[in-house]
């Protein structure tokens, strides 16, 4: 009995151990190999340790019932109760996220290891760590072949190129695939819904999607519930301001009318009295030597806040997940302002054994205001001579030009234009008065049936509806701004909709014999789509505090609309083969339909083929470093069906574009004529053929990651807009369509991430690097617009134009006078001017001796960063940079040069106090004249800069609150974090922000800086709270 | 499993059947030019649309004013460039507009005429034989103009017609012979004439259609400007074809003038100022002129030969500026007029002034009645209507230009600046912006310029005294005394005095320069340019003519040549 009972005595001491008792163990991965670096803690205490080199530990407990938690990064966590034991033993295995990571592809999923195409894939974490307003800026610099650039507009679109730019007139954008259906509107998706983002890079992967998966597949899968049976919800949301990065430095209003002062006494004429000292100081409502600050006058005090909600729940017969999303971002500039309400419901049911049915719905509405972007490049000319503000006009804003008596010292009145010479709008007037809204609603919903006869064989069936409608309402109550004044009030709006119905019918069959593994995948894909609009313009409102359509002056509505529909269909078949999960071959086939298509070519054919080799399980079994090493090549063929519709029917101008008038009372006669477009009826598809070399290595238990690819995609077919004479009377600009252009896109990807520990510091470092290498291989002819050429042998849309060798000087002219160099055709340059370079040797400046002088495609992109955690706090950085891109600064040009259009514009203070002049030979700034006959202000190389930027992204430190303190109320998990995003930017680009303008303009026209929206500053807290 | 095997195979079958038909879908959006081309209507609605190229700002919209009213030497531009010819360059839009909308209208009608020959009377919906000659008479006659304006633009440009239509886009085509075109120019003209109504045969809906006595007119100026253009140019002047065209010119002139169709609009008594000023002002007017007693006719009137129409329609687009392109007319209001918010590029060059006569003038005139009918001088009303926000005086200098004071160029005393009064009067707008559209019609030929170019052929082929008398009735008209002897300087003069500002001047320099006799000397013509710029910007060789636009040079790939020294 007493040994019994001693027995008992001492296991219950054992099971109630002693405060300060010792624990040791070690702890071994799956192959029996200790695991230095371990986090070992006791579960509900701050008390912990790591493993050391041989992966051993030791612990003293003070708690009851200690449980030890094991953690490592790459591995899954562990929680071992001692139970009592004075050594445990544990082992840990690797993470299924890196192992059994399954990724989406194209009509399935496949298991990451097993990809043979070029995929990058973006998870959930990278796309919400940065508070962003939406998936497109959420990816940059997380997806290698990607590019995206953005401006600063809130809500703005970015332009998103995978892989280069394969198309020149039409946006060469990726298709989005929303849960399987292709449509929507990814910038309509709340991040935090999204659990991951796969881009198809190649065409082995993307062929899939065949005539529309040439400028790359963006497949997006939302949350959707687990079967657990554990219900979670998640709180998060952040809020913060942005700040204008930077400001150009302009003449204040002393300098400014002194620079005007002598420069029209350069030219013998008497200067606008409003440039006078006594003038100024009677005008000017405020500090008249130093006068308006236009740059910060369109700005305004903004605000950005998010709120994320999401509920999810489920079991093994059904789960779902409820979401709902608000965002709302001010711009920095006066009167621009987006917001967003998302609503997401997904869930799925199991009916039976065999059925399976689901749904993915989402709501979503969007509304912007819009202002005059043109502001930016306003603010910069408008006189700082002039008031703000003017209560006495209408809409209260001061304008330019407006004649005002003004009693000089001499005691005369005079009636002297308030600036002078400068007629420009007043730039906060004209962003702060319009009104201009833009409503954009999205439904994008789908249901699937799934049927599973059997454990080999599926059909799915997938209804979808993506449905969008769209309502701008412009609104510009009647305004005097001088001369800038909007006499009567005008509206315009304009509403727009749009259905695509698809449905999709897949089977799939899966299958092993042995070592083999057989995937065989059929679908067939058909969608529908309408699309209607109805425009309306209307001024004159007598009544103008009710703005709407019915309170106009009748006579001053005009009406517009139109309607469309467009048909797609397609086949396809893949098999995804391999052998012992060694040897992998995926072979696809596509064939597509559109009725953009021209009757002749209806239907196009798209294959693919792709292999990948495990290298290690062949040659490297005993290098146990590496995890992985696969090599992988692809090859498919895939099109661009976006080519807009009916290209290939010759039509006639809508009547809305003529009217002539005949008659006495000048009435306006019916007229009608061909002039539109100019048909063909081969018109198809653009093609593209893409080859992919890439292998991924996984080394030192799978803490580096490394991939790499190398691929080329040759784009032709493009469809262009042939240049034709004019004498075929068509319209300029709506030129036949043909499939002839031919463009190569090829670069290098490299991915490499790495995470690690030391200690209690857990980090991750990632760097990933993107090169493109565009090149136009032809064109029928080039393609010039007023600053870009599209031309063989460089890059789409290159800037155009002349070379500036130096600023000519005095010693350039002979003792006569003459000029010693080529001279331009527009006349005789002067001292001061800047000296072309005769390309073409003809002895004169001509047009002939334009070149290409940049392009506004970077050679690479690249980013890199890291997070630390420690302890309870975490940090991260974000850099991305750009390498090799060029800019055509028109506002830089606008501010350092002078012609007689710009007269009276504001300028650059710099230039005005460095400018040539006889006296003061500059050889950086060209002269001030009011007579440029030799034209500075072209296109040349004075005028393009380069855009290569490195940028700070985004810097964090969060910090989540200890389980202790969130046990009691029952929190999961807290974390609060502070966030900074484009602090810092290095960049020898001279204008607000390089990355704005490479992100606008059509393919054909990139990097021209002409009014681009900066990207702000901002600034960013946010809270994330798991129940 | 056997149920769901079949009826998934069920549904395919369903869904895969007939794609084909499936894809086609209709374009609701747009009438193609295969279903067009049907009806009386249709070949009516094509026939008005030719007459837009007209009214397009490459040509009488704007660039007639703004590309050769400023190469002449009576109006300033307010910076130099235009008056350098430096804004003007292969790739320039001017010579790209102007070259595009002409074509549109020689492409417009010889598509019209291919389709009326390929369908004939027979196989059009609705269509009489009269109405199909009148079609195709009037898309004859146009046609013929926008050649004689490519001719005198372009040199060379490219020759089509209705049998060589172009279709095939990746053809090439090449400068056409200056002959070939002169005698496109007179076919086109001469098939015309017989098909078109008389001006007093119009109806009051059909004033803008082109008339058998504009045609007619058109013809003999053609063949006037052949002489210079085509003749006097390649050393041909007074060969046997050269003396036969002008023979031809004379007769259709005198063909016009003895129709008594056209008159010249002549002051009413009792004649006051305003009867002198008005009854020319209203040749450029959008509104009829009241005088103290009188009225004066404006648009469409019996001086009017061949006037281009522009609707009166305020088309106030929610951009008042730079907007309304097509609908209602030109944009000249908003470039030059002396309104507020014009841009005021142009100004008159002082020498205009000084080359009025003082002597002969009728009281109260102490210089030509004409002048003070072609320039605002400060202080001048700028409307007639009291009630017209525009019954203001004209004032120098608004956004600081004063043009030819910067350029030190010597004014009349009194006035800081001469306003371009002519196609400005009344100041159309009353409204604080310049309008997005002007009204006024665009007068290409009137009677006035039809007696002055008979006087000239009469010069050129002997005179029997009828030339002379022709001259001396634009003279009379204003009561300046009669010249006695016919010259060129006569001409010359009378010409840049009658039809000062009215886009005329250029082309008669360019013509007359081509023959000695004329004594044009480039290098003394006044541009009135600056005095830094003090070089003479004419390039003689070049600058007759504009470029080809770069982008045809390019789309022609090496066929179609450039136009010597651009």
């Amino acid at each position: 009995m007493f040994p019994v009972l001693l027995a008992l005595l001492f296991q219950s001491l054992l099971a109630q151990p002693v405060i300060g008792q010792a624990v040791t163990g070690m702890v071994t991965d799956e192959n029996n190999q200790p695991l230095p670096g371990v986090n070992v803690t006791v579960s509900g205490t701050t008390t912990g340790t790591i493993t050391d080199v041989r992966g051993t530990y030791s612990l003293r407990i003070n708690v009851p019932d200690p449980v030890l938690r094991f953690s490592f990064v790459g591995y899954k966590p562990l929680e071992e109760p001692v139970n009592g034991r004075a050594v445990v033993d544990v082992k840990m295995y690797l993470e299924a996220s890196v192992l059994d990571d399954v990724v989406v592809i194209g009509y399935g999923t496949v298991k990451k290891d097993d990809l043979t195409g070029s995929v990058a894939v973006v998870t959930n974490e990278e796309l919400t760590r940065t508070p962003v307003a939406n998936l497109s800026k959420a990816i940059q610099g997380h997806a290698p072949g990607v590019v995206v650039m953005q401006n600063g507009s809130p809500g703005g679109d970015v332009s998103f190129r995978v892989r280069g730019i394969g198309s020149i007139n039409f946006e060469p954008n990726p298709i989005y695939v929303i849960d399987g259906v292709v449509g929507g509107d990814i910038n309509s998706i709340s991040p935090q819904d999204i659990s991951s983002v796969s881009i198809l890079k190649d065409a082995s992967a993307a062929a899939i999607y065949g005539a529309n998966g040439a400028n790359g597949v963006i497949i997006v899968t939302t949350k959707r519930g687990s079967n657990t049976g554990k219900m979670k919800v998640s709180l998060s949301s952040f809020a913060g301001t942005h700040l204008q990065p930077k400001y150009y430095n302009l003449m204040n209003a002393d300098q400014y009318a002194d620079f005007y002062n002598k420069v029209y006494e350069l030219n013998n004429v008497t200067p606008p009295l409003a440039y006078s000292d006594d003038f100024r100081k009677w005008y000017y409502n405020g500090d008249w030597h130093k006068g308006t600050d236009w740059q910060k006058e369109i700005l305004q005090k903004n605000i950005t806040q998010n709120y994320y909600f999401n509920v999810a729940d489920g079991n093994e017969r059904s789960n779902y997940s409820i979401s709902a999303n608000y965002y709302s971002e001010d711009g920095i500039l006066i009167n621009t302002f987006t917001d967003r309400v998302n609503l997401r419901a997904n869930s799925d049911f199991k009916l039976g054994k065999f059925v399976k049915v689901g749904e993915s719905l989402s709501l979503t509405r969007r509304k912007t205001r819009n202002s005059n972007w043109d502001a930016w490049g306003m603010a910069l000319e408008t006189s700082p001579l002039m008031n703000v503000y003017n209560p006495e006009n209408n809409g209260g804003y001061e304008g330019t030009q407006i004649g005002v008596d003004y009693i000089n010292p001499q005691g005369d009145t005079l009636t002297v234009p308030n600036t002078g010479g400068n007629d420009k709008y007043n730039p906060k007037g004209i962003v702060a008065l319009p009104n201009n809204r833009d409503y954009s609603d999205g439904l994008l919903a789908n249901v699937y049936v799934e049927i599973k006869p059997a454990s080999w064989i599926t059909f799915t069936t997938t209804p979808s509806i993506d449905a969008y409608s769209n309502h701008t309402k412009d609104w510009t109550e009647q305004y005097d701004m001088g001369v800038r004044t909007i006499p009567a009030s005008t509206l315009s709006e304009d509403y727009s909709s749009g259905n695509a119905y698809g449905l999709k019918n897949q089977f799939d069959f899966n299958k092993e014999f042995g070592n083999h593994s057989f995937v065989l995948t059929a679908v067939q894909d058909l969608r529908y789509g309408t699309n209607t609009s109805v425009n309306v313009d209307a001024s004159v409102f007598p009544y103008p505090q009710l703005n709407v359509i019915s309170q106009a002056v009748p006579d001053n509505v005009t009406a517009t609309g139109g309607e469309g529909e467009w048909k797609e269909a397609a086949y396809l078949a893949r098999l995804m083969y391999n052998y012992n999960s060694k040897y992998l071959v995926t072979m696809s086939i596509r064939r597509d339909g559109s009725s953009n298509f021209g009757p002749k070519k209806r239907w196009g054919t798209f294959p693919s083929f792709s292999f990948a080799w495990k290298v290690n399980e062949d040659f490297l079994q005993n290098v146990q470093q590496i995890n992985m090493l696969k090599l992988r090549f692809g090859w498919g063929q895939t099109g661009n069906s976006n080519i807009g519709g009916f290209r290939y029917q010759t039509t006639l101008a809508e009547p809305i574009h003529f009217s002539p008038v005949f008659g006495l009372d000048q009435t306006e006669a019916y007229a009608l004529n061909e002039l539109w477009t100019a048909g063909n009826p081969y018109v198809k598809w653009e093609a593209a053929d893409m080859l992919n070399f890439g292998f991924d290595l996984n080394a030192f238990r799978n803490r580096i990651q490394f991939s790499s690819d190398y691929y080329i995609k040759s784009q032709y077919g493009l469809l262009l807009e042939v240049p034709i004479s004019r004498i075929y009377g068509k319209w300029a600009d709506v030129a036949p369509v043909m499939n002839i252009g031919d463009i190569r896109n090829s670069g290098f990807e490299f991915d490499l991430k790495y995470s690690d520990m030391e200690g209690e510091l857990n980090y991750k470092l990632f760097a990933n690097l993107t090169t493109v290498k565009n090149e136009v291989i032809s064109v029928p002819s080039d393609i010039l617009t007023d600053n870009n050429i599209t031309t063989e042998g460089h890059s789409i849309g290159s800037f155009y134009g002349f070379v500036a060798e130096r600023i000519i000087q005095e010693s350039d002219f002979d003792a006569n006078g003459d000029y010693l160099y080529p001279v331009p055709s527009e006349g005789k340059p002067s001292p001061g001017d800047l000296m072309f370079r005769d390309l073409n040797h003809d002895g004169q400046i001509s047009d002939l001796d334009r070149t290409v002088i940049g392009k506004g495609i970077p050679d690479f992109t690249y980013s890199f960063g890291g997070e630390v955690y420690y302890r309870n706090f975490d940090f991260s950085v974000f850099f991305y940079g750009i390498q090799n891109a060029d800019v055509y600064n028109t506002l830089r040009r606008d501010l350092e040069s002078l012609e007689a259009q710009d007269r009276d514009h504001n300028k650059s203070a710099n230039w005005a106090a460095n400018y040539w002049t006889p006296e003061r030979p500059s050889t950086e700034y060209v002269r001030a004249d009011l007579n440029d006959s030799n034209r500075n202000t072209r296109l040349s190389t004075w005028w393009v800069e380069d855009a290569s930027f490195l940028r700070l992204k985004d810097i964090q430190i969060g910090f989540s609150f200890p389980d202790r303190w969130l046990e009691h109320v029952g929190l999961g998990r807290v974390r609060v974090y502070a966030s900074g995003m484009n602090l810092l930017t290095f960049t020898k680009y001279d204008g607000y922000d390089p990355e704005a303008p490479l992100s606008e303009g059509d393919p054909t026209t990139p990097g021209v800086d002409a009014s681009s929206y900066p990207i702000p500053r901002s600034f960013t807290g946010g809270i994330q709270i798991d129940f | 499993m056997k149920r769901y095997i079949t009826s998934l195979i069920l549904i395919i079958a369903l869904v895969s059947s007939c794609t084909d038909d499936y894809l086609q879908v209709e374009n609701k959006g747009s009438l193609t030019v295969e279903n067009w081309y049907n009806t009386a209507d249709d070949f009516q609605a094509a026939l008005n649309s030719a007459y837009i190229p007209m009214m397009e700002n490459g040509m009488f919209a704007l660039d007639m004013t703004l590309t050769f009213g400023t190469f002449e030497d009576r109006t300033l531009f307010e910076n130099t460039g235009r008056d350098r010819f430096s804004t003007m360059y292969p790739s320039s839009g001017d010579a790209s507009n102007t070259w595009g909308s002409l074509y549109f209208g020689v492409y417009r009608t010889s598509k019209l005429l291919s389709m009326l020959n390929e369908k004939g009377v027979d196989g059009i919906e609705g269509m009489t034989a009269g109405n199909f000659d009148y079609i195709a008479a009037q898309a004859r006659a146009l046609r013929g103009m926008y050649y004689f304006y490519l001719t005198i633009i372009f040199d060379r440009p490219i020759l089509y017609d209705e049998n060589s239509l172009p279709d095939n886009y990746s053809a090439v085509y090449s400068n056409a012979n200056q002959s070939d075109l002169w005698n496109q120019i007179e076919k086109d003209f001469t098939d015309a004439y017989p098909d078109l109504k008389l001006r007093s045969g119009l109806d009051d809906a059909e004033f803008g259609r082109v008339t058998s006595g504009a045609a007619m007119a058109q013809l003999a100026k053609s063949l006037l400007y052949k002489h210079y253009y085509y003749y006097e140019r390649f050393g041909l002047a007074g060969s046997d074809e050269d003396i036969a065209d002008l023979t031809k010119a004379r007769d259709y002139f005198k063909q016009v003038i003895d129709s008594h169709e056209y008159a010249l609009i002549q002051p009413q008594a009792p004649k006051t100022r305003k009867d002198y000023l008005y009854a020319i002002l209203c040749n450029s007017s959008f509104v009829d002129l009241p005088s103290e007693n009188n009225i004066y006719d404006s648009e469409n009137n019996i001086e009017s030969v061949w006037e281009v129409q522009f609707g009166d329609d305020q088309a106030y687009q929610n951009n008042p500026w730079l907007n309304g392109y097509f609908s209602g007319g030109a944009l000249n209001e908003q470039y030059f007029s002396p309104h507020e918010a014009s841009y005021r590029n142009h100004e008159a060059h002082p020498a205009m002034y000084y080359a009025f006569e003082t002597e002969g003038a009728p009281a109260p005139f102490d210089r030509d009645p004409r002048c003070y009918a072609s320039f605002y001088f400060d202080g001048d009303l700028m409307d007639f209507n009291p009630n017209s926000d525009y019954y203001i005086p004209f004032k120098s200098g608004l956004n600081s230009k004063k043009v030819a004071q910067m350029r030190g160029l010597t004014l009349p005393a009194g006035t800081q600046s001469l306003g371009v009064k002519k196609t400005h009067f009344p100041v159309y707008w009353d409204g604080p912006l310049a309008p997005s559209n002007d009204p006024v019609n665009k007068r290409v030929i009137r009677y006035a310029d039809v007696l002055l170019m008979y006087a000239e052929v009469m010069y050129l082929t002997g005179d029997d005294g009828s030339g002379l008398d022709a001259l001396n009735q634009v003279r009379r008209r204003v009561d300046m005394p009669d010249i006695s002897a016919l010259t060129t300087q006569a001409i010359i003069h009378e010409r840049d005095v009658e039809l000062a500002f009215e886009d005329h001047r250029w082309f008669d320099l360019v013509r007359w320069s081509f023959s000695l006799e004329w004594g044009i000397d480039w290098s003394q013509i006044d541009w009135g340019i600056d005095a830094n710029n003090s070089v003479n910007p004419f390039t003689k060789n070049k600058n007759e003519f504009l470029p080809i636009p770069l982008s045809e040079i390019n789309v022609n790939d090496g066929a179609l040549k450039q136009n010597p020294g651009w």
